[in-house]
Order: C-alpha cells, then structure tokens, then sequence
C-alpha cells in the first residue's frame, strides 16, 4: 500500500534527481542551480496541485476501459522504448589504472548514464559489464561506440557496445 | 543485473571468437510487375524496380549490425523466377536480363542477387526454355548473378528432359568459364522441390505466393555449436548422444533468435523508412529465418568439425550420416523454438569446398561423392561445391543430378546439385576460388555412364508420397 507520505517523498525524491540531470547538462552550472530548479518544479508542482484539489480527479478506475487500456498499451509502448534504449559495453583485456575510470568518463560525456556494473577479475585480467541508459544521449550510437572502443583499445583493452535486445534475445526464452 | 555476467561474457565469446554471424540478409522482391512486352522495356522497369524498393537494404543493414554488434556477413536480393518476368517478351534469349539484375546489385552494394530461375518441374513453356538457354552466357558475364531451376518436385515427379538439358547447361557454364576454374557453376543450383523463401544463394527466389517486399534470414553459426561440444566434452559431464543433441538443440536456439532479432529489426526499419505503414508504396515485411548451420572456409565454421567432435575420425568415415541426421534434427529443433517463422532450406549445410574441414576429408580420401549423395539425404541441401573432373560428360552430369534429385523427390525435401566440372582438372587436383567459396578438390567420379537411362527423356512420375488428398 503507497501512502501519500511515500508518494511525495518520491515526488521529491524525483524533483532533486531531475534537477541533477539538468545542472549536469549545463555548461557552466551554479553551484545552487539544482536547488533553484528543484525548488521552481515543487512550487509549480504546488500550484498544481492545489488546483486539483478544487476539482478532485476522477479516479483511474472510473476511465471507461477502452481509455485505460489505450494508456496501458501506451505505458507498454514507454517502457518498451525505455528498455529499448541500453545498451551492454563489455571491456576485456589486462587490468589497468584508470580504466574504469575512463569509461564512465566517456559513457557520462556522451550523456549515457551507467545503471548497473558488473566486474570480474581473474589473475590480471578483467571483464567489466556495464549496462547503460541511452534515454538522455547527446552523441549518435555509434558515435559512443567508436569512442569507447578507440579509447579502450588505447589503453590495451578490448570492448564490445551492443543493444542489450541481443542478450535478451539470446538468453531468454 | 537483468542477466547474469556468465550470459553476457558468452555472447561475448560467441561474437569475438565462435564466428556468430548472420550469413544473410536477403531481401526478396517481387518482379510480377514489371514485365512488358520487349526485353528492353522489362529490363528498364526491373532496374527501375530494385532501385526503389532495395535503396536502402545495405545502409540498414550495416546500421543494424553496428547497433547489435552481430556481423552480417552478406546482403542480397532475390527477385521473381526470371523467366516468368522475361516471358511475354518473347525473346529467345534473355541475357540482358541477368545484365540489369547484375548492374542493379552492383549499385546497390548487395554481394549477390539470386532469381535468375526457370521452374520446369513438370514441363518448360518456351520463356523457360529461353532463360534456361541463356543460363551459360549470363552467369559468364555478370558477377553477383544466381541461378536456380527447379526440375522436380514430389508432387510433380522429375522432369526427365530437363535434368539432361541441365547436364548439358553445367558443363557449357565450366567451359565458358574455365579461365576461373569454372566458377560460374557455382553460381547455379539445380533443384528440387525449391523453397519460395530461400535467403541463401545460390537457390534464393522470390516465389509465386510471396508478397511485395520482404526480409528474409541465413543464419551461420557452426562455430558456435562447435564449441558448445568441446566444452561439454571438456567438462566431464557425461557424453552421449542425448546430451550431444541437446547442447545442439540449445546452441541453435541462441543462433537463431540472432537472426530472428536482425532480420525483424532489418524490416521494422525499412518498412518505416519506406513509409510502409503510412502511405508509402513499399510494404516491407519480415519473413523468414532460415536456420541452416552454414559453414565458411574460416577455421573453427565448420560443419565438418561438428562431425568430428562428435566422434569420427574423419568426416565420410562410416557413421556420418547418423552423426548429420541427429545434428539436422537437433538444429531444427532448437531453431524452431526461437523462431516465429522458420522456412527456406532450414538444416545443416554441406558445401563441400566452402568448409575447410570438408576440403581435408576429402584430400586425404574419406569423403567420396557418394557419401556426400548418402548425407544428403539428412541434411539440408545435396550436392554442395563439389568439384568433379572437367572431361565429365554432360549425360554423366546430368545422371548425378538426376540422383540428388531423386533423393528430394522421393523424401520430400529440397535437394540441389551445385557442381563444377573443372576445366582441365583431373581428380585429386585444387582448385581456389577464394572468399567464402573457398578451395575445392577435385572428386573422382564412377567410370560406368548411364547415358542410355539419361536420354530416354519424359519424366519420371511422381511418386506414391505425392498422393496425401
């Protein structure tokens, strides 16, 4: 069960991490820029919301069904997209200073954001598996592909950026 | 993590170093419409045709490899039987027609267009004949052109006429290349019982019943199944033929959900590019995957080392077509799984010089054109790349293709006879055609002639196995 507490503190929680993003896209951010924008958002988010509270929302159970199912089917569609848009970089080779290092430099540069790491290392060589979000890249594709791999092939190591829909398809049924 | 890191490191292996490709990205397309009434005008609107509707087949095929990180080792179209386009020109040869084809596929950057193809199963019309007349000619001047006819099926029985005209047409095509070593045979396929959706050249068509546009895919991936049994032998697991089909069975399942994934993706984005949901006048449609095991001379693509893993000690040695029969069935199966659609030819291939493993059996004598016959019977195709001495006479030819046909007709499957009589080669020589044709050596063929059997002409009724109403 959601209370109302736990759906503002996600709100909040929501606000603070959009406004990360934006003060990071930004060229030459303030120091307070994130904290200007979360609080612009939560007061127009008030405004909002007090407005709401004059003419109360109809529930989303009382939207005929054909409407809900059109929403449902789009929400589908998102979160196909969303899944859609990640990618798996695997780096193999000889460990080195700096390499993983180098890599999220690169990956958060292109504007991907890493979602997962995963890291084995077997004597002195490792394999990194990194699954990023390509929701918020600035570069093309494959612009982050021929980045990654000259840059790790710089520093003796091999990698392979592929869209995650390959291991999907591979390993699940 | 969605997956475990072991998953994503064996794709990882499977890419870098089992030779995961996908053999083909074919795209089919219909020729239906643009026959006219002089070769001229037909050859005009077939390139006009492919300009428009394959435009942008390489560029999305190379973008989608770069997305998925698979290689996609060939791009090509197949087109409408030729000599149903070419017909109601009357020509009485049609060469030009392969030269469009040819120049249409050179532009477009595919590496090769299959369709110039006669379907003469029962009897030929006389534009049958013309394309069929024209085969030697056309394939000795163009490049990416692929030629099929088919001359049985097991509904139709075998066209008795036309498997002797094709023994003639084979050794022509030889001749009229022989500074090549005859390379133009490899560009033609004698059929039976031919596949509307066949991505895989040189038998690709784009049959009567098939849409406008479609996409359809080889898979490869000998490699990958190659290794999976190494592994299984190397872990100390037990070993038996049930474990040896299934670890088959689960590695062609990964193998074609890759070409399932690409071939849909490939589409998707040509269907949209094309406007094809929108108003646009070209539909694009995924087909098929077709989920032959396809060997490539590479060393470790190999069918041939399959064979061996499982245990023989050379491919030919007595035990290779049980060892074939379990790893077709196993493939299916595991194919069909991951596939939504599965068509073509669908089994395991056995090109001879395509498959450096073969090459070497057959070098050091343990795989004669007979055994290929016998393991054909279980595999996908017949008699693939194989290389015969060039004084073979023409009614001989067409006796062994007549066998191979039998072979498809009277089991009800495909059968094709792909085989070069090497101009001035006598058996026991190579010959090097180089890139995925690889090397081929050339194969002793029986002393006794069966010319009399082969020129006696009608057909060969079809047989009981046709009668299923």
């Amino acid at each position: 069960m959601v209370t109302k507490s736990d759906e503002s503190a996600e709100l909040r929680e929501l606000i603070a991490r959009v406004s990360r993003q934006v003060a990071r896209r930004t060229a030459q951010p303030r120091a307070d820029l994130a904290a200007i924008v979360a609080a612009e958002v939560t007061a127009a988010l008030g405004a909002t919301a007090a407005g709401q509270a004059r003419a109360p929302a109809a529930p989303s159970s009382d939207l005929p069904v054909a409407v809900r199912a059109e929403l449902c089917a789009s929400c589908l569609e998102q979160e196909r997209r969303k899944v859609g848009r990640r990618a798996v970089v695997t780096t193999t080779g000889k460990n080195r200073k700096g390499i993983v290092a180098n890599i999220a430099r690169a990956i958060a540069d292109a504007g991907g954001d890493i979602l997962d790491i995963s890291q084995t290392l077997v004597a002195d060589y490792f394999t990194m598996i990194m699954i990023i979000d390509l929701t918020g890249l600035e570069v093309p594709f494959t612009e982050l592909k021929a980045r990654l791999t000259e840059m790790v092939r710089a520093l003796g190591a091999e990698c392979l950026v592929m869209h995650e829909d390959v291991v999907t398809a591979l390993q699940r049924v | 993590m969605a997956w475990d890191s072991g998953e994503v490191r064996e794709i990882l292996r499977m890419i870098e170093t089992e030779h995961l490709d996908v053999r083909a990205v074919t795209m089919g397309i219909s020729l239906r419409d643009t026959a006219a009434e002089s070769l001229e005008r037909t050859c005009a609107r077939v390139y006009e045709k492919l300009m428009r509707s394959a435009s942008a087949l390489v560029a999305t095929a190379q973008a989608v490899e770069a997305d998925y990180a698979v290689p996609i080792t060939n791009k090509r179209i197949s087109v409408t039987p030729m000599a149903l386009v070419t017909e109601p020109s009357r020509a009485p040869r049609v060469v030009e027609a392969a030269v469009v084809l040819d120049r249409a596929a050179g532009e477009l950057g595919v590496d090769y267009i299959g369709g110039f193809s006669a379907l003469v199963e029962k009897a030929m019309t006389s534009g049958d004949r013309a394309l069929i007349d024209s085969i030697p000619e056309a394939l000795a001047v163009t490049k990416r052109v692929c030629s099929s006819v088919n001359v049985a099926t097991t509904r139709a029985g075998i066209n008795g006429d036309a498997v002797l005209i094709m023994g003639r047409v084979i050794k022509e095509l030889a001749e009229r290349t022989a500074r090549e070593g005859g390379i133009g045979c490899a560009k033609l396929c004698t059929f039976a019982n031919i596949p509307d959706d066949n991505p895989f050249v040189a038998g690709a068509m784009h049959g009567l019943g098939e849409g406008e546009c479609v996409i359809n895919v080889g898979c490869s991936g000998p490699g990958v199944v190659l290794s999976a049994l190494k592994r299984l032998r190397a872990s100390g697991d037990p070993m038996n033929l049930s474990t040896v089909a299934d670890t088959i069975k689960r590695m062609a399942f990964k193998v074609t959900r890759a070409g399932e994934l690409i071939g849909r993706e490939v589409a998707r984005r040509m269907n949209a590019a094309a406007g094809g949901d929108t108003g646009g006048d070209v539909r694009v449609r995924f087909g098929i995957v077709d989920l032959s095991l396809a060997p490539s001379p590479v060393v470790g693509d190999s069918v041939a080392e399959i064979l061996e893993e499982m245990g023989l000690e050379r491919t030919g040695a007595p035990g290779t077509v049980a060892a074939l029969a379990l790893l077709t069935d196993a493939v299916k199966k595991g194919g069909v799984m991951a596939s939504s659609h599965v068509g073509g030819l669908s089994g395991a291939f056995i090109p001879v010089s395509e498959d450096a493993r073969m090459v070497d059996a057959v070098r050091v004598g343990a795989l004669s054109l007979e055994s290929l016959e016998a393991m054909s019977a279980v595999c996908s195709v017949g008699l693939d790349m194989v290389a015969v001495p060039g004084d073979t006479s023409a009614e001989t030819l067409a006796a062994i293709v007549a066998d191979e046909i039998a072979i498809g007709v009277f089991n009800n499957k495909a059968t094709a006879v792909r085989i070069i009589p090497v101009p001035g080669k006598s058996a026991g020589e190579s010959v090097i055609y180089g890139g995925l044709l690889g090397e081929a050596i050339v194969q002793a063929v029986s002393r006794f002639r069966a010319d009399r059997f082969i020129t006696l002409g009608g057909r060969i009724p079809a047989p009981l196995l046709a009668l299923r109403n």
